[in-house]
């Protein structure tokens, strides 16, 4: 079983920011969710989970080998959304331990509103 | 969900993967929108996958309606990669030229398809199911309003 917290090296002083994936994942969450025309997928069936209290992480997940990150987007076109959105993800993860850990963006539904000015 | 990597991942790299469902709602709505086209023709099958695509979706049930999944009834799509096979299932407008109402579609899916959606490489089929009355837009009409 993996632990929480990522084995960080940091040869020669100060390394990255040693942070849990959990907080990692909010930070992701919390960045990507900033990006206009894209929101966080957050499943129905986690619909109670949320009204404890903060969903967002649930549409990122966090390994030591890759940051994935669920959405909806509301417009179109697609590609700067998504560079905009790799942007913000990119730059939340720096500094920490998933610095060099690739990114991936899913984009699982394609809101309705998406058309509305077409 | 349908989906497939646009790019195989690397070191501090931002990989995007989209489901088939994203390709297949804009293609659809590109399909609707263009002259001579009555309906998308979502048929039985279409029905099926629209609910399954809705249940898949799972958007938040506080969600306004704009904010439910685009319908995707109608298009069948095959993605790897950047690279995607569409099947758009159409009813045209009668006195509508069918064959170049479907040479439009194909022209306005592939081009919303890689424009809207950054595909690199978009093969796009045409079946037209019906023809039949409805609301004809003069766009596709020859000379003295018939085809």
């Amino acid at each position: 079983m993996s632990s929480d917290v990522a084995p960080v090296s940091s040869p020669g002083g100060a390394g990255p920011a040693v942070l849990s994936r959990s907080e990692v994942r909010d930070l992701v969450a919390h960045a990507v969710a900033s990006a206009a025309g894209l929101s966080l997928l957050v499943p129905l069936r986690k619909e109670a989970l949320r009204l404890a209290g903060g969903d967002e992480g649930m549409a990122v997940s966090v390994s030591e080998d890759l940051v994935e990150v669920r959405l909806v987007a509301h417009r179109l076109p697609l590609p700067p959304l998504l560079e905009r959105a790799g942007d913000l993800a990119r730059a939340a993860l720096a500094g920490t331990q998933w610095a060099v850990v690739p990114v991936r963006l899913v984009v699982a539904a394609l809101a309705r509103s998406a058309f509305d000015d077409r | 969900m349908s989906a497939a990597p646009s790019a195989a991942p690397s070191a501090a790299a931002v990989e995007v993967v989209l489901a088939e469902s994203v390709v297949a709602a804009v293609a659809a709505h590109t399909a609707r929108r263009t002259p001579g086209v009555l309906r998308v023709e979502t048929g039985l099958g279409g029905l099926v996958q629209r609910l399954a695509v809705r249940a898949r979706h799972e958007v938040r049930a506080d969600s306004d309606d704009e904010d439910r999944p685009a319908d995707t009834g109608g298009v069948d799509v095959e993605l790897v990669g950047d690279e995607a096979d569409v099947h758009v299932f159409l009813a045209v407008q009668a006195g509508v030229p069918v064959t170049a109402c479907a040479h439009e579609v194909q022209r306005r899916v592939v081009e919303s398809l890689r424009t809207d959606v950054g595909l690199r490489r978009v093969r796009v089929a045409v079946s037209v199911l019906d023809v039949a009355l409805g609301a004809v837009s003069a766009d596709l009409l020859g000379p003295g309003g018939r085809s």
